[in-house]
């Protein structure tokens, strides 16, 4: 998600809303410090006096409460991408709401703590807050600049999950003609094609040449898992490589030579589709989970808090 | 492979065309390392206690040393609260659910659904109804009052309900005529608990202010009562507590002042009760500070009499000792009746001493000289008792009436030269005489010994200053009615914050109190740039005294 112009009324949304948290807060914990009189709704008077605690008063409370439903709100994000076909608002309003909601979080959850880390369990909790935000403006970062870049680095960029697939068909490209390549047996009981014309010795030759390189070069690179450290995963190399060869063979097995060149291109490009890839999703395996054990600690904070300070047995 | 065409891209996916249902594994390594967070989140939190955690997982801050001993035992403050949220599960409910054999399972099943479909049921009743949603929102939040920590203090700390201006009204209930009560924040308002391991700290200013500067919160939060204290008196007076010997200055008991708004001890505090229109010092007791000071005045041990000749300070520091006749005045001013007779002085005291001492002067001058002269047999001490005898009478004509109104009302004339301060002032000179039968009666004399009653106030932490510098009146006063205390603002002079507009030497150095001798310099610093301590707990006390415990007990019931 490209952070463009439209953001900007979420951007004053979470300003405002931000804004309005941080006088509530400052009228009730620290009322001189406002340079206006603000007088706190009724509902959000403590009843009783003020007391060592900031998340325990109901404006500490209206705190915590927002932040953890947007948590909740940010976790059904999974389920709206799940279901798009639910008429329950475009993915990419959601996609804005849960990144501009849970930057409104920052603001709720210190002044719900009151800028202190607590016990360990709520020390934990907002360690897992800091890595699930951290993760999240990371991804976002990454989503500014990542996909132009693929754009201009990979004018053939290939569907994400069909690149174990077509490295499969490379190797498999590359395995047939290796075979090809190999000098044919005399079967005994063969009748000799009277069409057929007879390799040439610079055929032979060539036929060598390619098996060599494909067995000691092509193959091994695009059978690797990571193919980033091998010669023919560096484009000039590649593609000198693949000039000597070409050299070295006759007119006969050109196209088959440059379609093997085709194919270990196709496995650099996906080589770097992968990490540009990685590069734009993997901030994902930590937010995803860490987002759900945040929801589950903040659940449990909220209950453990309740029964510890707020019991009335 | 040439790829020109869409044709010859799709060709690299021949085969796969159903590759979105595989999922990819950076999407499969999301969901198992999700579903491994969500499992290990809830066995974290329901196993916690299961599986030994301590309650110090979830202390926010080291517990102070006072209550050291509970640590790792939150249930004693935290008095029926649970960090196990294994045990808010319904667990022997479904236990003995599925242990029950008498019933069905199908029937078991569904009286738990139905259970479950009531409890639903309610809280769609609640939600969609607005006025059981109100009132479900505001239990709720009645609820969050925190009030079971307080109890939990009170456990222990037992009627540490009242506030300081219920101790002052409990304290001197004999002198208002309203006993104003504001009954205690809760505890933890100014005791912050898990700080610090170590003792914990009295609560500063803020915390006062916090209520004291908000005229809503006072009014909201001040009860007075009617109440009939027998010593209550429309002017200031002098009274000795309960019979005690402490005297205190007591300030005219008022009703229904409106509490004033106070935002430090330099912005807002009220003045002292004792500078308020028509205050007085009622000691009983004439004494002219002017006169003390005049340049006539001789010079005594060798100087010229000074505050401190009187005024000496208590041992501990604290106050001034108690002006005594014979230890302050006798000196200069002795009760000689007789200008040749060195230390025949008459007793200071009771009026009927002073009586059944003149009624055995013949005694009195007999022992006198068995006492000063020596070598004196019996004919020679007769012969002197007569002899003073009659120069007394001559003195002193009309016999004992005669001498009574002499020694109270009249006097001698001043004696000068060696005879100086042997002569006998008359009673009246210094009190309040009535005449009467057989003697006439003095009023006691009530010196207060204190005059600050909301607070303590230690003279020895100001021995840098000289003493006019807070009674600057002292000097000039006549009456013995005029207060000669400093005024409020005069104290808060130096007790206020400090101003670091006018700070000339290093702002980073709090100017530390002088208890050594007099040091004008600092005294002047201090006057300038302030920063003298000035929390509201250097002088008052909040809580009410263990004595007067069980009277603040029964106000607040």
């Amino acid at each position: 998600m490209v952070l463009n112009r439209s953001h900007i009324p979420w951007f004053i949304f979470t300003l405002l809303a931000t804004a309005g948290a941080v006088i509530l807060y400052l009228a009730r914990f620290h009322p001189a410090s406002l340079p206006f009189a603000f007088e706190l709704p009724g509902i959000l008077k403590d009843a009783g006096p003020s007391r060592n605690t900031y998340g325990g008063t109901r404006i500490g409370l209206l705190f915590g409460t927002l932040a953890f439903l947007i948590f909740l709100f940010a976790a059904a994000l999974g389920v709206r991408k799940k279901k798009r076909l639910w008429r329950i608002g475009r993915v990419e309003l959601w996609l804005k709401a849960h990144v501009w909601f849970t930057v409104l979080t920052i603001p709720l959850v210190l002044l719900h703590s009151g800028f202190a880390m607590g016990s360990p369990h709520t020390s934990t909790i907002m360690w897992t807050y800091f890595i699930v935000m951290g993760t999240g403006f990371f991804g976002i970062a990454m989503q500014q600049f990542i996909p132009a870049l693929l754009k201009e680095r990979l004018p053939r960029e290939v569907v994400f999950e069909q690149i174990p697939h077509i490295r499969k068909r490379a190797v498999e490209t590359a395995e047939a003609l290796l075979a090809d390549c190999k000098p044919a047996e005399a079967k005994p009981d063969a009748k000799p094609d009277p069409k057929a014309v007879p390799p040439t010795a610079a055929d032979i030759e060539s036929g060598e040449a390619i098996r060599d390189f494909i067995e000691s070069d092509a193959l091994p690179y695009l059978k690797l898992k990571r193919g980033g450290k091998h010669r023919l995963a560096k484009q000039r190399m590649g593609d000198e490589a693949f000039r000597l060869l070409k050299l070295g063979v006759s007119p006969t097995w050109l196209s088959r030579v440059e379609e093997l060149q085709a194919c270990c291109d196709e496995r650099r490009r996906t080589d770097l589709q992968t990490t540009l890839q990685h590069w734009l999703h993997g901030w994902l395996l930590i937010h995803v989970p860490i987002s759900l054990l945040l929801i589950i600690l903040t659940l449990w904070h909220a209950i453990v808090a309740v029964r510890l300070f707020v019991v009335n047995p | 492979m040439a790829e020109n065409t869409q044709k010859q891209i799709a060709q690299k996916y021949k085969d796969n065309l159903t590759y979105y249902k595989a999922g990819h594994y950076l999407r499969r390594w999301r969901w198992w390392l999700s579903v491994f967070a969500v499992i290990a989140g809830l066995v974290w939190a329901l196993g916690f206690k299961q599986f030994g955690g301590s309650n110090e997982f979830f202390n926010t801050g080291p517990i102070s040393s006072n209550h050291a001993k509970f640590t790792d035992r939150c249930e004693v403050c935290h008095e029926g609260a649970t960090t196990d949220v294994f045990s808010m599960l319904p667990v022997d409910r479904a236990k003995a659910m599925m242990l029950d054999q008498k019933t069905p399972i199908t029937d078991r099943l569904k009286a738990a659904g139905d259970r479950a479909k009531k409890s639903f049921g309610e809280a769609t009743d609640t939600l969609k109804d607005k006025d059981k949603l109100a009132a479900a929102a505001h239990a709720a939040l009645d609820s969050m009052n925190l009030s079971n920590i307080d109890n939990a203090c009170l456990k222990c700390h037992d009627g540490m309900a009242l506030h300081q201006p219920g101790m002052k009204a409990i304290m001197f209930r004999d002198t208002v005529k309203e006993l104003s009560l504001v009954a205690a924040s809760a505890c933890s308002t100014c005791h912050k608990e898990h700080v610090g391991a170590q003792k914990i700290a009295l609560p500063k200013s803020d915390v006062c202010i916090e209520c004291h500067a908000d005229s809503k919160k006072l009014a909201d939060s001040l009860k007075r009562a009617p109440f009939d204290g027998k010593m209550a008196a429309a002017h200031s007076q002098n009274v000795r507590m309960d019979g005690g010997d402490l005297v205190h200055w007591i300030p005219p008991a008022t009703t229904n002042v409106k509490p004033a708004v106070i935002r430090g001890f330099q912005d807002g505090h009220p003045t002292f009760l004792y500078e308020q229109q028509g205050a007085k010092d009622n000691a009983a007791i004439k004494f002219n500070h002017a006169r003390h000071f005049a340049d006539d005045i001789p010079v005594v041990n060798g100087k010229k009499l000074d505050c401190a000749d009187c005024h000496k300070p208590d041992g501990d520091g604290v106050g001034i000792q108690r002006i005594k006749y014979e230890q302050h005045c006798q000196q200069c001013h002795s009760l000689g009746i007789d200008p040749k007779l060195p230390g025949f002085y008459l007793p200071h005291g009771s009026p009927t001493h002073i009586r059944d001492f003149l009624n055995a002067l013949n005694d009195r001058w007999s022992q006198w000289a068995k006492d000063n002269v020596k070598g004196l047999d019996g004919v020679a001490l007769n012969a002197f008792v007569q002899d003073r005898g009659r120069e007394i009478l001559a003195r002193w004509p009309g016999g004992m009436d005669g001498a009574v109104k002499k020694v109270f009302f009249e006097g001698e004339p001043k004696a000068t030269g060696n005879d100086r301060g042997q002569t006998l002032p008359a009673c009246v000179k210094c009190h309040d005489v009535k005449d009467g039968k057989p003697s006439p009666m003095i009023t006691d004399p009530r010196i207060p010994d204190q005059w600050l009653t909301r607070g303590p106030f230690a003279h020895g932490s100001h021995t840098h200053i000289t003493c006019v510098e807070c009674h600057s009146n002292a000097q000039k006063s006549k009456d013995t009615t005029d207060i000669l205390l400093p005024a409020q603002k005069s104290c808060a002079e130096c007790h206020r914050p400090r101003d670091y507009t006018v700070v000339e030497l290093d702002p980073l150095l709090r100017i530390a109190p002088t208890f050594g001798k007099a040091n004008m310099k600092i005294a002047k610093q201090q006057r300038k740039e302030g920063g003298v301590f000035a929390d509201c707990l250097d002088c008052h006390k909040y809580h009410v005294p263990a004595a007067e415990m069980e009277m603040a007990k029964s106000l607040t019931k």
